[in-house]
């Protein structure tokens, strides 16, 4: 296999895998809270950035992926303040933690931060289990799916379980009706602060581990991040519509391997200008949002074409 | 045992500051709601009896005036704490319960209103058998519909339903906000009636606001009118029931401004 | 549903592996081009390297390919592009720091040994492309630092301009960790030289002519290092200087010559892209390994001064510092005493 169709199938896959995390998070404060949450752009590079500056600190990397989580957290925390607590706009709330956190990230890496050469990060060790494979590549292939394999399982595991408890229900509840939720004695501030905290930690998950992959993280990273996000869950509800949470859950994960699917492919084109990326990106995503629309006229037509010719 | 005492509230429309544009919801409103009460509430538009309803469950918060349920002051209350004495139903079907969770996940909101929420699976088997039982009797085939997600059901379905979430849990007050108005006549007759069974067999004291003149003298042990801010007319027990419609109608207009 | 979902990607990989597939001549190498975004100093970079390797010996007996990928600064995409340049060249240059650590790291995650050249990187060392620029790096990474002379750029500010007020403003993005560095030592070499700094650094373009105007009007010198969001933006700094009658020194000559600064004693971008080139030859001709070319740093720094823009922005540029110019830009035909 030519090392080009073998990069287009793989390394999608590894991508899908760690976007898909970052699409789980802004699935909950998309989906289930119902709020278009700005702040991923900056809790997205600052987590890289925190993790990569932790390892280099001297930290077990998996404590450095903790602390990664932990900020995030935080966040989605002061996220939740922000917007229930100081009645600040949470489209703003997320704007304005979003600026914030960009300034935290220059600060920690001023502007640039990479690790050594043969520097341990937590994929290390999986890479490590297979070293009886000759070629590099396999080896870190075989070693970054099973651990983002891992990761991500967990990760969705936890969260299907989780929104199926009270507290869970709780938190879709304050979501999706705030007034039902109150008149059913529900402290909606706090659970959808809790919400906040849980996507802005599954985002700051995927930005730690992006980070360490690549070994390096710029403050650019977060730059039109929340549009791949929703162009994931976007594209999972296509493939998979929902039928269930747990299909839902599910579709995430087929999004994110279509979305760097498509992407890489389009970049394999001769004359394909990066300037147009974000046209292509926003045409792609208004397309994908049509389809149900599409969907739903088009069987219509057919239905009504099969009556008339039934009469 | 409910006592409201003094309730006055003025909805400022220009910001903050008192002005001509000021509407006065409630002037001066007291009212004792005793147990086994079923209380209609009638007015016009403007009267105040959503602005009472809404203070009585919290959305609201009066200028002056005390609601003091079974010897508690819950003036300063927040509504989601109200919640675990006093339920409600909405106007709209679509806010009584959440489209996108199914039957069993807002019953099961409803069966823990006012109680901690933990980690716990949110419905168990022993659960389910208990929803089961409840809707059975309800005559509207819901039993078999557990797993479907309430924007699947009707309007009329949805409200009875609602209305089923809030006769949970042994509430002190039960407010229904013109829980019929958005309902065709044939199905609002439905959910009255099945209004009426909840009420009788749970004995929860009952507030009912409602447009329609018939049900407010049919249902119920105590009638209220409202006009501008103000009870303007009571009558309970034998005297409501005997009411006419057209004596309503009158006392609308005979009574001054 | 879930089959008609993978139709599109299945049917772009088709067309993908074909297009892939449609390979020239034999002789063709081909030579992958990351840049991390578009700006004069980088533009320049790559113009000239692509035309030193063109017409070189080399050249003659191969077809070199270029195919150039610009993320403008998306991350995530700049990430894919370089997996895909690195499985698809025979050697890949990347410009500025960030484009090159994508190429060094998707080549590391592929286990590939592709030759890894950067340019535009002004630390490589801190960017951990290499471990040693003074000797041979080894391994499959090396190339050209752009690190200028900044402490002599300071040195000639204090020997020309001592008749103004002591203070030099200086702006940068805080986000290049390259500008900060260079900052740092222009702060420290002023310090030394009596000097005092007015730090209008920014954290994004908005904020460039709002920072600008809160220096004083008695301060009239205003330098910034070679920084990417400062070469895009060079213009709007030239017209507040011109506004102001400042002078203007930066640390990329290429901007003098388009008439945005007035003096710089720095790097001509031009030179670094044919020095990076002639490393790159020498890995295509075979001569050598990558690993075994040390970094190169810029060694030309020429001191270009233009009088044309001074005249038009109203300020007159010292007498000696015009002498001791390697190249001045005036409205005849820009002279030089110097090849550069």
């Amino acid at each position: 296999m030519s090392s080009q169709l073998q990069a287009l199938l793989s390394e999608p896959l590894l991508l899908g895998l760690i976007w898909s995390i970052f699409a789980l998070g802004v699935f909950i404060s998309f989906r289930i809270l119902s709020i278009a949450d700005m702040s991923v752009e900056g809790v997205f590079p600052f987590a890289a950035v925190l993790a990569i500056w932790a390892l280099k600190a001297g930290w077990n990397p998996f404590l450095a992926l903790l602390l990664a989580i932990g900020a995030g957290m935080a966040a989605g925390a002061l996220n939740g303040v922000m917007g229930r607590y100081l009645k600040i706009n949470p489209l703003l709330a997320g704007i304005i933690l979003m600026t914030a956190l960009f300034s935290l990230t220059v600060v920690v890496s001023n502007g640039n931060i990479s690790l050594e050469d043969g520097a341990t990060t937590l994929f290390t060790p999986f890479e490590d289990l297979f070293s009886g494979i000759s070629s590099v590549y396999w080896k870190n292939f075989c070693g970054d799916l099973l651990l983002l394999a891992l990761v991500t399982m967990v990760l969705f595991v936890f969260v299907y379980w989780f929104f199926g408890t009270e507290i869970g229900a709780a938190i879709r509840a304050s979501g999706k009706n705030e007034q039902l939720a109150r008149a059913e004695g529900l402290n909606v501030h706090v659970y959808i602060l809790l919400g906040l905290a849980i996507s802005s930690g599954l985002v700051a998950c995927a930005g730690a581990l992006y980070g360490m992959r690549q070994s390096f993280a710029t403050i650019n990273l977060g730059k039109g991040t929340l549009i791949i996000g929703l162009a994931t869950i976007f594209l999972g509800e296509i493939a998979l519509p929902k039928m269930s949470f747990k299909a839902h859950l599910l579709s995430i994960l087929i999004g994110g391997y279509l979305y760097w699917l498509i992407m890489s492919a389009l970049e394999l084109l001769p004359n394909y200008n990066a300037n147009y990326r974000y046209l292509i990106q926003a045409l792609f995503i208004t397309l994908v949002m049509l389809v149900p629309t599409f969907k739903k006229n088009v069987v219509g037509l057919f239905r009504k074409g099969k009556e008339v010719s039934h009469a | 045992m409910l006592d409201v005492k003094n309730l006055v509230k003025t909805f400022h429309l220009d910001g903050d500051s008192t002005s001509e544009n000021d509407r006065k919801a409630l002037k001066n409103v007291s009212l004792t709601i005793h147990d086994h009460d079923f209380i209609a509430v009638i007015g016009g538009n403007g009267s105040g009896k959503t602005t009472l309803l809404n203070i009585i469950a919290g959305s609201v918060k009066p200028d002056e005036g005390s609601l003091v349920l079974d010897g508690e002051d819950i003036t300063k209350k927040p509504e989601w704490k109200r919640a675990r004495f006093i339920s409600r139903v909405f106007q709209d079907p679509l806010v009584g319960s959440i489209g996108d969770m199914t039957l069993e996940e807002n019953l099961s909101l409803a069966a823990r209103r006012g109680k901690s929420h933990g980690l716990r699976w949110y419905i168990g088997g022993e659960e389910r058998k208990s929803y089961l039982a409840m809707l059975r009797p309800l005559g509207l085939n819901l039993e078999n519909r557990l797993n479907q997600r309430m924007k699947s059901f009707s309007g009329g379905e949805r409200q009875s339903i609602t209305l089923l979430m809030a006769s949970f849990g042994h509430p002190k007050l039960m407010l229904l906000d013109e829980h019929t108005a958005a309902l065709d006549p044939k199905t609002a007759a439905k959910v009255m009636s099945l209004t009426a069974t909840l009420v009788r067999e749970n004995d929860v004291p009952t507030l009912m606001i409602t447009h329609n003149m018939k049900d407010a003298i049919k249902y119920g042990n105590r009638l209220i009118m409202m006009k501008e801010g103000e009870i303007v007319y009571e009558a309970e027990g034998e005297k409501k029931a005997h009411l006419k419609i057209e004596d309503l109608i009158g006392l609308f207009e005979e009574v001054p401004e | 549903m879930k089959t008609k979902a993978f139709v599109l990607p299945i049917a772009m990989l088709a067309i993908a592996a074909l297009a892939g597939c449609n390979s020239g001549s034999s002789t063709d190498v081909k030579i992958g081009i990351l840049q991390l975004v578009s700006a004069a100093p980088l533009n320049a970079v790559n113009d000239n390297f692509q035309s030193t390797i063109l017409a070189s010996d080399w050249a003659k007996t191969h077809t070199p390919v270029f195919t150039v990928q610009d993320p403008q600064l998306d991350e995530a995409t700049m990430a894919t592009m370089a997996t895909n340049l690195v499985a698809n060249s025979s050697l890949v240059l990347g410009i500025a720091t960030g484009a090159s650590q994508a190429l060094k790291s998707a080549a590391s995650k592929a286990g590939s040994s592709i030759p890894i050249l950067f340019s535009a990187v002004t630390d490589p060392v801190g960017a951990n492309l290499v471990t040693t620029t003074t000797a041979a790096p080894g391994g499959n990474v090396s190339g050209c630092s752009d690190m200028g002379p900044v402490d002599e750029s300071m040195q000639l500010i204090n020997a020309h301009f001592s008749a103004l007020k002591k203070t030099v403003a200086v702006i940068y993005n805080t986000g290049e960790s390259n500008s900060v560095q260079q900052i740092t030592i222009a702060k420290a070499s002023l310090g030394d030289l009596g000097w005092s700094v007015l730090d209008r650094a920014v954290a994004s373009e908005t904020e460039i002519t709002t920072s600008l105007n809160t220096i004083p009007d008695e301060v009239k010198m205003l330098y910034f290092p070679t920084d990417n969001m400062c070469a895009s933006n060079a213009s709007a700094i030239a017209k507040f200087a011109k506004e102001r009658k400042m002078f203007v020194c930066c640390g990329d000559s290429s901007l003098v010559s388009a008439d945005d600064a007035l003096f710089s004693l720095g790097v001509d971008y031009a030179s670094l892209g044919i020095q990076v080139a002639k490393m790159a030859l020498e890995v295509l001709n075979g001569k050598k390994t990558v690993g075994e070319l040390p970094v190169g740093f810029a060694t030309n720094f020429p001191l270009v001064v233009n009088e044309r823009a001074a005249k038009d922005w109203g300020v007159a540029l010292p007498a000696s510092l015009i002498a001791a110019a390697d190249e001045v830009i005036s409205n005849e035909q820009p002279t030089s005493s110097a090849s550069v």
